[in-house]
Formats: structure tokens, sequence, C-alpha cells
């Protein structure tokens, strides 16, 4: 054999050794897809294709933003012990510190209906004006073993799906009155007041929190979860398959924050007075999203199903900002942020962005009170 | 002193025999003008591949079917189907597979591997051995360098479908090993060979496949094809009726199958090499 020969053949092997060891970490340890998505958050292959509102916070940015550390320190004392007060609870609860912790979060929400059979739950048929499904994706560090402790002490059975640990908590249910619907023994349908209710939805009895990867957790529930875990392994179309969805995220990541989302689907299901959601204009999808820097700039976005629908939709918003600025004529706190509010129509969408610098912001919080302000008798 | 091929004292074993057949054809296999059209058969789905990666970055909406866009795993397993297991393979078996004998008679060079003190089964199975190796260090990481391109597409998690890319890779060197061995038997066999073994890939698998009964057990790509982890795409009629009369054996008889259609074929194909007299015409 020519060493031409041997050097093809060793060259070929090395390749697919090379491949199947990168395969193999990437099965053992979820490596994200390298270049699966330009920009947008890995952890959108968690994200049911079907999703009504998809949302992410870059909570590192936020809370290291100069805005952020500005607000904290203009807030009452009494609102910053009680936001204190907040995160520490739910540190005891969790084992995640929020503000030390967590890089970024991805959520959504998914109606009932749309929700499919995972993990071995099975959705109920749809209630009336409430998400019903959602799960929080949360990319941070994190203590696995102290968080399962936690979850162990208070009650939480530790499960595994596909290889992933996830631990169930039942949720603590306050016993109903004797007569009521939901009297226990009597079975509470789905959508009936008597019906326990979760924390991301409303026919959920558990809270459960899976480690989907090192450094990645979801909270939601049991089915949430598994579908998040049956997704990763390719059971199931995440929402990058969603052109619609991915137009908007793609249009709204330059934000820290933001939530796109189907707006006929939420108002289908929301409880609006009257018949506000027939006098709407026809808005299929939203998109809002916001940068802190030193001020909070943001924007928030439309998309009607029409383009005479965009123009009632932006002649609407614009009547309202007409009216808030002879309002504000009395406040001129708000006046910046009046003036700061551009509108724009662009075939079906309708855009509306604002700026706040950090002195309009100031204004609008409320003034702690001095220490050599003399107490009002 | 050169030792004829009556001196039985210094006659190699048969396995040192393949492993001395494996070793010369080897290199005459990889820089053969076939390695071109070699390159050029499994090159084309990397390219195409990167071509999607490409159109996936600017955001094209290339990739769809019937207005849906197909997200990476259901774009591999398309390729797998169409692009591999349709046409790779059974076109590389196909032209190495015949060539094994055909090449040597062909050169004029057979004369020489039969004179020495070898059995010919040995021959051509050592030639057999070098086109797995010459096939698979090419086909398969090709089929790697897809899978990494390509699966990632739309968000697709490549660890999450790893364990099923496995299986992709074993069934094609499974399936390079099977075609090679049919096709061995009937280039050793038979006179042309390639018309012959065209007329097998690319007729008769096809047909029989899309007829209801017991017919079809008598190729390959049944037994293939009952083991790919994707879902069969309907790009055509012909695969459109093929799904509708699909029957998937068991695993264990399919791999059963395969190895018996393997054992069976080289078998045969030893057996026509020791009795066949090839004629090194002008």
């Amino acid at each position: 054999m020519t060493s031409g020969t041997r050097n093809v053949l060793i060259g070929g092997a090395t390749v697919l050794a090379l491949g199947l060891v990168g395969g193999v970490v990437s099965y053992l340890v979820g490596i994200p897809a390298v270049g699966a998505l330009a920009g947008e958050p890995a952890e959108l292959i968690y994200v049911p294709e079907d999703a009504t509102v998809v949302a992410f916070a870059d909570v590192r940015r936020v809370m290291d933003s100069p805005l952020r550390q500005e607000i904290r320190q203009l807030l009452p004392e009494h609102a910053g012990v009680a936001e204190a007060e907040g995160r520490r609870h739910f540190q005891e609860m969790t084992g995640i510190d929020v503000e030390q912790d967590v890089e970024y979060v991805v959520a959504y929400l998914l109606p009932r209906a749309a929700a499919p059979e995972a993990g071995g739950v099975t959705p109920v048929e749809p209630g009336g004006g409430r998400v019903d499904e959602g799960l929080v994706l949360v990319r941070g560090r994190f203590d696995q073993t102290r968080i399962e402790q936690l979850f162990e002490d208070h009650g939480g059975v530790v499960e595994a799906y596909r290889g992933k640990r996830l631990i169930v908590r039942p949720l603590d249910v306050p016993s109903p009155s004797p007569g009521e619907p939901g009297e226990p023994g009597e079975p509470v349908e789905p959508g009936e007041p008597g019906e326990p209710v979760g924390p991301l939805g409303n026919d959920r009895r558990e809270f459960a929190v899976g480690f989907i990867q090192a450094g990645l957790i979801a909270v939601g529930t049991r089915a949430g979860i598994s579908r998040a875990i049956d997704l990763e392994s390719g059971s199931g179309a995440n929402v990058t398959r969603n052109d619609s969805l991915m137009a908007l995220v793609r249009d709204s990541k330059d934000g820290d924050v933001w939530a796109i989302g189907r707006f006929d689907r939420l108002i289908d299901r929301a409880r609006m007075p009257g018949d506000l959601a027939n006098r709407l204009p026809p808005i299929a999808y939203f998109a809002a999203s916001g940068r802190f820097d030193t001020g909070l700039s943001g924007r928030i976005r439309a998309d009607t199903r029409d383009d005479e629908s965009a123009q009632q939709l932006g002649d609407v918003i614009r009547g309202f900002v007409a009216l808030a600025r002879m309002q504000s004529s009395s406040q001129p706190q708000f006046e910046t942020l009046l003036q700061s509010l551009q509108l724009s129509t662009s075939g079906t969408s309708v855009m509306l962005q604002f700026a706040l610098p950090a002195g309009t912001l100031r204004s609008l919080l409320p003034v702690p009170p001095s220490s050599d302000t003399p107490p009002q008798p | 002193m050169a030792q004829g091929p009556a001196s039985g004292a210094s006659r190699p074993s048969f396995v040192q025999a393949v492993a001395r057949v494996f070793d010369l054809s080897i290199g005459q296999m990889l820089w053969s003008r076939r390695t071109i059209f070699m390159a050029l058969v499994v090159g084309a789905p990397v390219l195409l591949a990167v071509i999607f990666r490409v159109l996936d970055v600017f955001d094209v909406p290339a990739i769809r079917v019937n207005r849906v866009r197909l997200d990476g795993a259901d774009l591999f397993g398309g390729m797998i189907w169409l692009v591999y297991l349709h046409f790779v393979v059974p076109v590389l078996g196909l032209f190495y597979g015949t060539a094994l004998m055909a090449d040597e008679i062909e050169d004029k060079t057979l004369t020489y591997l039969f004179t020495r003190p070898i059995r010919r089964a040995a021959v051509l199975l050592g030639k057999y051995l070098s086109y797995l190796a010459c096939t698979s260090v090419v086909v398969l990481p090709s089929l790697m360098l897809v899978y990494f391109l390509v699966v990632p597409l739309g968000g697709g998690s490549i660890g999450g479908q790893f364990p099923l890319f496995l299986i992709d890779l074993g069934l094609l060197a499974l399936g390079l090993v099977s075609y090679g061995a049919v096709f061995a038997f009937i280039g050793a066999w038979l006179q042309r060979p390639l018309v012959t073994g065209l007329v097998f890939a690319f007729g008769w698998e096809k047909i029989v496949l899309v007829v209801p009964g017991y017919l079809r057990a008598a190729t390959v790509s049944y037994y293939l094809q009952a083991l790919v982890p994707h879902a069969m795409p309907e790009d055509s009629t012909l695969t459109a009726l093929q799904g509708l009369f699909r029957e998937v054996p068991s695993t264990p008889a399919t791999l059963a199958s395969l190895a018996a259609i393997t054992v069976g074929f080289l078998w045969l194909a030893g057996w026509a090499v020791e009795r066949r007299e090839y004629l090194l015409s002008d």
C-alpha cells in the first residue's frame, strides 16, 4: 500500500471518527446546533411550532444596564426591600438567584387545544379564556444537586424522561368547601371553577423543573418539559419551522426583551368586555421588543390581515396618541414619552416606536421621600 | 528463485492471500478513473447540503414541500432515501462490484493473479474487501458531512438525531456490503456484467418493489428500506405506490436476510471465479 493510499484511508477514517465523536458528545451533553439559528436563541428548538406566544429576556443584559441600576437607586426603600424579598423567596424555592445565575430566559405559551399528548399526559379539552400550556427555559448557572434537594424537601419527585432528569412537585391545592365543585373525591372537569390552577396553566396539578442540558433548565409542567425533550430529539416540529413567527423573531431579536405571537389566538381565548374583540381591527400577529441602556427604547408591531386593516389600526392608534397628547399638557412628565412615539404603517404592518430617556423615566417614578423631610402630622 | 504456482511449500493461507490481494487492489481501486466518478457521486449530496446551508443563512425559503418548510431532519431523511439508498449505494456497488474481475480482464492482468499460488476465490474476496474499504472511506464521511450540514437547518438537533444517524451509517455500510456481493457475483459470472447490473439495480429492484406479493423479497432494497429510520418521501408515483404496498419485515429477519444475501452471493461469486474460464481477448 502506497503512502498516498494510506493517507486517503486514514483521512476518510479520521473524518468519520471525528464526526462520530462530535455526534456522541452532542448527544450526551446536548451541544446546541452550531449555526442552526442566525443570532436567535438556540432554545427556540424547544418551542413547539404552534406556540401562541414566544418571549425572550436577556436577564443579564437588563440587570447590568445603567437604566436598571439607576431605577434601583431611585426606587423607594420599601420597594427595594420588597424586590429583594421576592428574589430571596424565589431563591429559597428554586435555588436560583435570578440576579446572579440567570443569563437569559425563553418562554412560550401554547393554547390547550394545540397542545399534543406528550410525556404520557393527555391534555384536556379547551376551557375558556385562559392560556393553558407554557414553559420557561432558563439559561444560566445552576446547582442541579441543590435544586433537586430543595424540590425533594418540598415533596418533589425526581423522574427521568429520555435520559433527562426532571423534578415534579405536586401543587398545594386548597381543599374546596363541601358542596362546591372540586370537592375531594369528585373529579373536577377542566375549565370548571374548582379546577386547580397551576403556575403556567389552568389545569395543572403539578410544577416541574427539567434539566434539559448543562446550564439549561425548563420550568413548567411535566407535559411541557417532556415535549421540549421530544422536540430536542427531533420528535415533533419546533417553532423554527414556523416562518411567520420566525420572521417576527428575526425582526425583534435586537431587543434585550421581546415577545411575539398570534394576536388572533390570544384574543379568541381572552375574556374581553362586551364586543371589544369584534371592534378591534383584525390583527394576526404582534411583536414587541425593548432595549435597556441608559434609557428604554422599544417597538411594538402589529401585523393585520390586510392593508386596509393596517390603515384602520394606524388611524385608531393615531387618535389615541393625539388624545393622550391633549391630556398630557397637565402632566409634563408624559410629554417626552408621547413626543417620542413614532407610528408607521407599511403594508399590513403597523409599527409604534418609542424612546424613553433616563430623565423621563426618573420623572415617572415616585420620588423617594427625603430623609430631611419633616413627617406629616 | 521464484516459485511456481505448483510449489506448495510457500503457499500462503487463504486469509493471507486475501490480505495480499486486498493490499494490492486497494491502491489500484482508489487511484483508478472510477474514483473520479465516485467522488462526483458522493460529492454531489455534500454540495447540495452546502447549498441548502447557504440558502438558509440568507433565509431563502428554498427547502419546501407543498409550501411547508422542511426542517433539517426531514431533509436529511429525504436525502438518505432518495440520494443515498436509491442511487449512491446501488451505483457504487454496481460499478465497483461488477468491475472486481472485469477490470483485471480488461487490463489483461488476470493471468498474473491466477498464476499465483493462491485460490482464485481469495483474489475475489481480497478485491471485494478493498472495494468495501475504498467506498466506505468515501461514502460514510460524505454522509457524515451531509448530516452535520443539513440536520441543524431549521433548528434541528445534531445530538438528538444522532442515534438515528448511526442507524443510517450502518444501513449504508450494509447496503455497500450486500450490493457489492450481488454485483461481485454478476461480475464474476457474466460476460457483460455492467448491463445486467444496471437492469438489476434500476429495473428489477424498482419495479418489483411496487408489485404486491413475495417477489420483492428477491431484492436487496426491500431489506435495506426496512431498516431506514426515516419516513419514506413520496416524491413520485413510483414511491407513492411503493409506500402503498410497503411491507416491512422485522429487523432480525432483515439483518438475517442481508447476511444471507451477502454470504450467499459471495460464495457464488467465489464458486464462479473458481470454475469459470476467463478469455483475455485482444
